[in-house]
């Protein structure tokens, strides 16, 4: 492949996001509080089933206990997938906010793998961010969270070991995911031919096009 | 599209010879072209059976209704959607022939485009979207940035250089594309509609900028209903009605 010089020097990428301001800081809180609240109700969710199948040890409270475990197991699942959900949504929403800007580079001859290179550095640095803004955030309010659980129980012994696994993992997820999610729009050649009868008529509805 | 003569990523442009114009016959030649859009089970054609021949040097205006196909036929010029039947040449290039990433880099050598509207990219300034085109050129940066404001001033816009497109007026978004179109230097100026959108003060800086580089030598095409663009000195005008190419009205 070709190099571009000037892509490279000139990395437009931080630049982009910081001339929507309005928006990229929309969609870095909006990210940022997803991935925290999962976060959060994922660890917290795991330590409350420990705490649940200890305290739920005892012969009569064992059926109530499976009931406990269940419903919060559900939980940390449904929380997983709504998070997954709501991530892909926002950065796969926002490169169709730049189809536009996509079509109009393609029609003046820009490489596709230039403008994959240029866009999915946006997304990446927007997703990336997010992903760490918000797993510290989530992190620290499960912090808190065993701190107060530990003063009403006193007789609970919190393990001081951190659940980095999970932390990683999530992180993990949520990148893939993320990054999945911003690739699509990029190469749907619909955005193109969209971008390209705007260009041309002004408005983006007519588009005469079954590829 | 199979066999050796078939172009792929891994040719170098460099390979082609575009460039010597002397050895180019036409600008754009277009033998029997159709295009025909599936949309469902519904056909229709967009294009039928063009046949259209434009100078390295000449000035062409094509009028007709809207849906007639003119932007269909600027689309195929400029390497951006591909015929159905017939064929398309380019500074005697045949680039139906070729795959996506030499067209996109042909169209980025060979033809600026000015469109009617969204003609820049929003989160670049004037400059910017000026030197964006000149993306595979070898020259230092500090000397694409000379060029770009070279030929902002040529378009007077020296005071706006940094202004992104929403703090420019329609007018001066234009000239900044107008800038954009010349970046490369191309043979080929492909317009459509480029003054629709304008105030007459804009549209008449517009004109002169589009006649200015007709008289440079470039090949320069466009879709209007202007009747100052279809009347300028020397122009051939081509009338284009349910997909059929007329000559001269």
């Amino acid at each position: 492949m070709e190099s571009y010089p000037l892509m490279s020097e000139q990395d437009y990428a931080s630049k982009d996001l910081k001339r929507r301001p309005f928006r990229s800081t929309l969609i870095l809180v909006s990210m940022t509080t997803v991935v925290a609240s999962t976060t959060f109700l994922f660890l917290f969710g795991n330590v409350l089933l420990d705490v649940t199948s200890f305290v739920t040890s005892s012969d009569t409270t064992k059926s109530l206990g499976v009931f406990f475990e269940t419903f919060i197991w559900a939980t940390i699942l449904l929380v997983l997938i709504l998070g997954v959900v709501v991530i892909s949504s926002t950065v796969s929403l926002e490169m169709v906010t730049r189809r536009k800007d996509i079509g109009l580079m393609k029609s003046i001859g820009t490489l596709m793998d230039t403008i994959f290179d240029h866009f999915m550095a946006q997304a990446l640095i927007m997703l990336g961010s997010s992903v760490v803004l918000g797993i510290a955030l989530g992190a620290f309010l499960y912090v808190l969270g065993l701190l107060w659980l530990s003063s009403i129980v006193t007789n609970l012994v919190i393990s001081s070991s951190f659940p980095w696994l999970h932390v990683v993992a999530l992180g993990a997820i949520y990148l893939v995911v993320g990054y999945f999610a911003a690739q699509r729009p990029i190469y749907n050649p619909r955005y193109f031919w969209f971008a390209i009868s705007y260009c041309h008529e002004g408005h983006g509805a007519s588009i005469l096009r079954v590829t | 599209m199979t066999g050796e003569d078939v172009w792929t990523a891994d040719d170098t442009y460099e390979d082609i010879d575009v460039d010597e114009t002397e050895r180019v016959s036409s600008a754009v030649r277009l033998v029997n072209v159709s295009r025909r859009y599936t949309i469902g089970k519904r056909e229709i054609d967009a294009l039928r059976d063009v046949t259209l021949d434009v100078q390295t040097d000449e000035f062409v205006a094509v009028s007709g209704p809207s849906g007639s196909g003119k932007t269909t036929l600027l689309n195929l010029i400029g390497a951006i959607d591909y015929a159905t039947e017939g064929r398309v040449f380019v500074m005697d290039v045949p680039i139906g022939d070729y795959d996506e990433s030499f067209r996109a880099t042909f169209r980025l050598v060979n033809t600026g485009f000015i469109f009617q509207s969204y003609n820049l990219i929003s989160t670049l300034t004037a400059l910017e979207n000026v030197m964006f085109p000149m993306q595979l050129s070898d020259k230092p940066l500090s000397e694409i940035r000379t060029d770009a404001l070279e030929l902002l001033e040529t378009v007077g816009l020296t005071e706006r250089v940094d202004h992104l497109p929403w703090q420019l007026s329609s007018g001066e978004q234009q000239r900044v594309a107008v800038a954009r179109a010349m970046a490369n230097d191309p043979p080929i100026i492909l317009a459509d509609e480029p003054t629709a959108n304008l105030d007459a003060e804009s549209a008449e800086m517009v004109r002169t900028l589009l006649r200015e580089l007709h008289r440079q030598g470039k090949a320069v095409i466009a879709m209007t209903h202007d009747e100052h663009i279809i009347e300028t000195p020397g122009a051939r005008h081509l009338r284009m009605i349910n997909g059929e190419l007329s000559t001269d009205v």
